[in-house]
């Protein structure tokens, strides 16, 4: 048995030194992908939260399918998702406006030299459908195998890469458009 | 094909180029880049959270014992505070009564009148 699935059963038992290891393994992990999601460090925070909360809620009913880390990441996702309904249907009755300006976002990970591109690549990313948002976000900004993303988004190999080059072909062609706006 | 032809399909593949050159920069943008980190004090609010989450499950999972231990209560006190109110009314009553004998008795030793 690795060593995370043995630290999910003792968290499953309640331990708490045990939930302090997986958080101290997993929480920028989580954290990074929330922030890719929603682009906004609050709520990327609170995504985070929650999903350690249902770490600690459910690590009982892990079945070890999956790798620890596929599990979180599938945790992860939904829970970004969800969020960012959420704050999209307060937005459309007028709470939270600010919760969904990412116009502006800038990544805090990012070297100075490439910080004007990562801008151009997340505003390109908020116009990606769903799924192939999920794929884009776990492949070039999480770095996951492309059989780990197929493991997260429980589908084939051929269904990401897939996924994956219609994601690229439609950012390409949002990218050509910004990049004339940007000359003239 | 003539020089202006030539100037402008020239531009025409720089134009390309420097516009194929930035999107290639624009996906490349996260390679090299560190993962971003919650703030220090986030672990301390989940166990908070967990914590109270608890709490309220425990009154959620007892409401119905707690109700009853409270209604016991309320029942026990209102009804200590009836029979309290009781035996007092009684008492006083029954100080009136012998406060009423006690006058009959000293009157009929009146033997000034």
């Amino acid at each position: 048995m690795d060593l995370d699935k043995g630290l999910l059963k003792l968290i499953a038992k309640k331990d708490q030194k045990a939930f302090e290891s997986l958080y101290k393994k997993f929480s920028s992990k989580v954290f990074n992908t929330a922030l890719s999601y929603t682009k906004n460090n609050n709520n990327a925070e609170e995504v985070t939260q929650d999903v350690f909360i249902k770490i600690y809620d459910n690590a009982h009913k892990f079945k070890g399918n999956s790798s620890v880390e596929t599990w979180i990441y599938r945790i992860t996702i939904n829970t970004s998702i969800n969020c960012i309904n959420k704050l999209k249907k307060h937005h459309s009755i007028g709470l939270f406006e600010n919760g969904l300006n990412t116009k502006d976002f800038k990544h805090p990970g990012i070297i100075l030299e490439k910080k004007e591109e990562a801008l151009a690549l997340f505003e390109a990313i908020e116009y990606l459908p769903e799924s192939q948002k999920t794929a884009f976000i776990l492949s070039f900004i999480e770095n996951l195998p492309r059989q780990q993303v197929a493991d997260v988004m429980e589908m084939s190999l051929k269904a990401v890469e897939s996924l994956l080059q219609r994601a690229k072909k439609k950012l390409r062609v949002y990218l050509e458009k910004k990049f004339d706006e940007r000359r003239k | 094909m003539t020089s202006e032809g030539n100037k402008k399909s020239k531009s025409l593949n720089i134009y390309r180029m420097q516009k194929d050159q930035w999107i290639n920069n624009v996906f490349n943008s996260m390679q090299g880049s560190d993962r971003a980190k919650p703030n220090d004090e986030l672990f301390a609010s989940i166990l908070n959270a967990i914590d109270e989450k608890n709490n309220y499950s425990f009154y959620q999972q007892n409401k119905r014992w707690i109700m009853v231990a409270a209604s016991f209560l309320i029942i026990i006190n209102t009804s200590a505070l009836i029979f309290r109110t009781k035996v007092e009314n009684h008492s006083r009553f029954q100080a009136k009564n012998d406060l009423g004998k006690y006058q009959n008795v000293v009157t009929s030793y009146n033997i000034y009148e």
